[in-house]
């Protein structure tokens, strides 16, 4: 096969995954379904982070989806798979201070760790979290 | 033949149903270098086929099959005795972006000889059979010169890959697209088909999404009942890949009946 025709279909495909991937309209498409199919690809790719982090999701709760969406505006999907993605994901919430307080210990002790302004917010969040069973323990 | 597409959430319910044939083993969750699940092994301890489904091999990409991919596929082939490795007809990367799902290639000659080239690159370096399946699409190129059944049909007669069909996404095509599943079904050499994909989906402002995430429409399991009519026996897999609600055992099994019942070629009765 010729490398022409290699190249030529490279640039069409890459055209269409810009347009897709930015929700904008291409010449040739039905706008409407180019529209629908970058809804549908943004709702594959939160399902995936949902399967890989259920506990993430599970403790932002409603705010799971917009927080999501907003990350997608800025974040492509990496290259290395969904994993690679759904730790972007949480890079993302921590730097954005909107990871969830029970989180931090965990992110801070396997990557926090490398960017010092992730300090502050560990101990001051890991604090408040080991203080809860006590709280709980003297509710009762 | 009465299959399921393994995943961690369905191992339990898996694990139960005795009559399962054969499982699909998603080739981007799994490692060959890694020990085989527990659940997996004693699948397989017990006869049930395993085929190996991969979702990024990229075979209407236009670079030609990376050989990682291709030598992940092959090790896990081998490490699960896989007889088969099933593809998607699409492209998931183009321009450094990856779509994290399968898009539609446009169905062009020139467009054929490259995807022709793709598969045969990767049947020479999988030491088992390649199936390739159709995708579900919710919109079309310009300019397309060939349906997609004969684009399909093209590529088994130059290539000889196998066919793993999707009812679920021809029903989504032939609904979003217009077009009757019996005419796409005419085109296509059936004699080359491996297995059949059988999935849940929705219906959403006139156009059908395939999910795999609801339970499985009427239409769908008519498209797959005239597959059936067909061919002289099938081997059906379900697909179900997210929203496990608390009585999704019942949901699948139930389907997983229909589908058998459907999938088994009818009975002589009342003869002599």
């Amino acid at each position: 096969m010729s490398a022409n025709a290699r190249a030529k279909l490279a640039a069409q495909q890459a055209k269409l995954m810009q347009c897709l991937t930015e929700d904008t309209s291409l010449a040739g498409f039905d706008a409407d379904r180019l529209h629908v199919t970058a809804v549908s690809l943004l709702q594959k790719r939160i399902r995936t982070v949902e399967r890989i982090h259920p506990c993430l999701v599970s403790t932002l709760g409603t705010s799971f989806s917009h927080l999501f969406i907003e990350y997608a505006r800025t974040h492509q999907i990496p290259t290395n798979g969904p994993a690679a993605d759904t730790q972007n994901f949480v890079d993302f919430l921590a730097k954005t201070e909107k990871l969830p307080q029970s989180m931090w210990k965990a992110y801070f002790f396997s990557t926090g760790w490398r960017n010092p302004r992730t300090w502050w917010y560990c101990i001051k969040f890991s604090r408040s979290v080991s203080r809860q069973p006590q709280n709980i323990l003297e509710a009762r | 033949m009465l299959g399921i597409g393994w995943r961690p959430e369905l191992a339990w319910m898996i694990h139960k149903r005795r009559d399962l044939d054969f499982i699909e083993i998603l080739a981007e969750d799994f490692s060959p270098s890694s020990k085989i699940l527990p659940p997996i092994k004693q699948l397989m301890d017990r006869g049930t086929e395993i085929i190996v489904h991969g979702t990024t091999l990229n075979l209407g990409g236009s670079e030609i099959p990376s050989k990682d991919s291709l030598a992940h596929l092959n090790g896990l082939a081998n490490r699960y005795q896989a007889k088969l490795v099933s593809e998607h007809l699409a492209f998931v990367k183009a321009g450094g972006l990856e779509s994290g799902h399968l898009l539609p290639i446009q169905r062009t000659k020139e467009n054929l000889e490259i995807v022709v080239e793709n598969i045969l690159i990767a049947q020479e370096a999988l030491t088992v059979p390649l199936a390739i399946e159709n995708i579900a699409t919710l919109f079309e190129w310009p300019d397309n010169e060939m349906d997609e059944a004969t684009f399909l049909s093209e590529i088994v007669s130059r290539t000889g890959v196998a066919l793993l069909l999707d009812v679920a996404n021809l029903f989504a095509n032939a609904t979003n697209h217009q077009f009757a599943p019996s005419e796409f079904l005419d085109k296509l050499p059936l004699e080359k088909l491996a297995y059949i994909h059988v999935a849940g989906g929705i219906f959403k402002d006139s156009l059908y999404h395939d999910t795999h995430c609801h339970s499985i429409q009427n239409p769908v399991l008519n498209v797959l009942r005239e597959v059936c009519s067909r061919i002289d026996s099938a081997a059906v897999l379900l697909e179900r890949d997210g929203i496990f609600p608390a009585n999704l055992d019942d949901e699948l099994n139930h389907e997983l009946d229909i589908i058998k019942k459907l999938s088994q070629p009818p009975r002589l009765c009342n003869v002599g």
